[in-house]
């Protein structure tokens, strides 16, 4: 399931500042997404035949929904054999893709624009803490409309005294995972929408970010439907900022739009903010959308 | 009025075009922004940072950097001068007082390197004003006939009534393809 090959093309919104990927030929594409894929089997797998392999993935999925996954993903490495480590150990050496790497001095390297760019499904955690937002942005303003009829489809505001979230780092992954993942109820309407409008509004910090960029990966079922990559650029210290953007979708056939209206929340997106080379937020987003 | 609505057809490999817009502060960008793709004017704060726009326009990609130009603000200017193919300067043509002001922060601006090569729109907002400064007059007291090799072009407006926006927009739009155009 997680190796069937992308059928539909894929429209990617690039920036001014817009820089190919090391990984971006669909050849590489591909095979990025089969080390992705192959990972998780490896992880579960243990030497098992593929057919059991994807079973256990499959399980593993289930348990993952119930909260258990980090538990049980322990056991499972720890139990693994030989063969399916050298191959972890191989895959990783390939491409460091979703797994958090830790610095000498505990900070989190994490991944590079260029690395975000070259995912093929959504990671299986947070690859920096919230605390890797050194630069206090802050969001504050997010609205979705049609740009047809001028509806509004999602709109939040923040309270302008609210504040960042302060969490301590080593919070329970569940716990986090609930914090940081917006899950969205769109109309099903909103999948024919033919012109969108999204507006951004957020904050800054008493430091002035350098390049802060915005590379936003969408998936359904695992399979990459969207990728958007803006580049802001300089932002004054303590200023408020805006962006507007609007687009044209791609028209959805109804067979389509029908699969993701059943599938609620299997639309996912993963959101990396990045000043220069740094990730300093990572946020997920789920989706469903409802007749 | 919708700058959108008369390019619904674009393809998806359209070029990107990058403007600054910039000027005194209370001249009305932020209003210009928004006007263009009529939008509600009637509650516009002073901008504390930058607005990004990000439409199709004539076959473009087009992303129009809107920067606060409040005297604090204006020192940070600098950072979106990079891969500025247009800057539109926008002037408050019924604001006499600071028209001195105005020559000299745009003629700071146009000394910079980065920008050298960017066509430049001045747009004379707040024509419906009374007592508001002509274009005519606003380009002499600007001394815009004195530049030379830049590619500029004065256009009144109002950011209330829509009036002038799109003509402006589309020389500055047209000029920069000109130019792209010539050297590919």
């Amino acid at each position: 399931m997680t190796s069937k090959k992308p059928s539909r093309p894929i429209r990617e919104e690039k920036s001014a500042a817009f820089r190919p990927p090391t990984g971006a030929s669909s050849r590489e594409a591909h095979s990025v997404h089969r080390i992705i894929a192959t990972e998780r089997v490896a992880h579960g797998g243990d030497g098992r035949t593929d057919a059991a392999s994807a079973r256990a993935v499959d399980e593993r999925r289930r348990w993952k929904r119930r909260g258990r996954a980090r538990g049980r993903r322990s056991d499972e490495r720890r139990e693994g054999s030989a063969a399916a480590a050298v191959r972890i150990d191989r895959i990783r050496s390939i491409q460091h893709l979703h797994r958090r790497r830790l610095a000498p001095r505990g900070r989190s390297l994490t991944m590079t624009p260029d690395e975000a760019l070259s995912l093929r499904a959504p990671t299986d955690g947070f690859l920096c803490p919230l605390s890797a937002n050194v630069y206090g942005i802050d969001f504050l303003e997010f609205e979705i409309k049609d740009y047809d009829s001028g509806e509004s489809v999602f709109h939040v505001k923040k309270d302008g005294d609210a504040g960042l979230p302060e969490l301590p780092d080593d919070i329970d992954p569940e716990v986090e995972r609930a914090i940081r993942t917006v899950r969205y109820t769109f109309p099903e309407k909103f999948l024919r929408f033919e012109t969108v409008r999204t507006a951004l509004v957020f904050g800054v910090g008493e430091t002035p970010v350098p390049d802060f960029r915005m590379i936003e990966r969408h998936y359904f079922r695992d399979e990459l439907v969207r990728s958007y990559d803006f580049n802001f650029g300089f932002c004054i210290p303590n200023s408020v900022n805006s962006w507007e953007a609007i687009y044209e979708v791609p028209g959805l056939e109804d067979e389509r739009i029908a699969e993701f209206v059943d599938h609620p929340f299997d639309m996912k997106s993963d959101s990396f903010y990045f000043v220069g080379d740094e990730l300093v937020m990572h946020n997920k987003a789920e989706y469903q959308y409802q007749g | 009025m919708g700058l959108l609505t008369i390019t619904k057809k674009v393809k998806s490999s359209e070029k990107e075009l990058r403007l600054l817009m910039v000027g005194l502060d209370n001249a009305g960008k932020t209003t210009i922004v928004k006007r263009i793709n009529g939008e509600d004017v009637s509650t516009i704060s002073p901008t504390l940072g930058f607005n990004i726009k990000t439409m199709s326009f004539l076959g473009y990609r087009l992303n129009i950097w809107d920067v606060g130009g409040q005297k604090t603000l204006r020192s940070y200017w600098r950072n979106y001068y990079e891969a500025t193919d247009g800057l539109v300067w926008v002037v408050d043509s019924a604001d006499g007082r600071r028209m001195h002001d105005c020559k000299e922060e745009l003629h700071t601006l146009l000394s910079e390197e980065k920008l050298a090569g960017a066509s430049l729109l001045i747009l004379a907002n707040k024509q419906d004003i009374p007592g508001a400064l002509s274009k005519d007059e606003i380009a002499v007291v600007l001394g815009l006939e004195t530049m030379e090799k830049r590619h500029w072009h004065i256009e009144g407006c109002s950011a209330l009534t829509a009036e002038g926006l799109l003509q402006g927009f589309n020389w500055c739009i047209g000029d920069i393809a000109a130019r792209i155009f010539m050297f590919e």
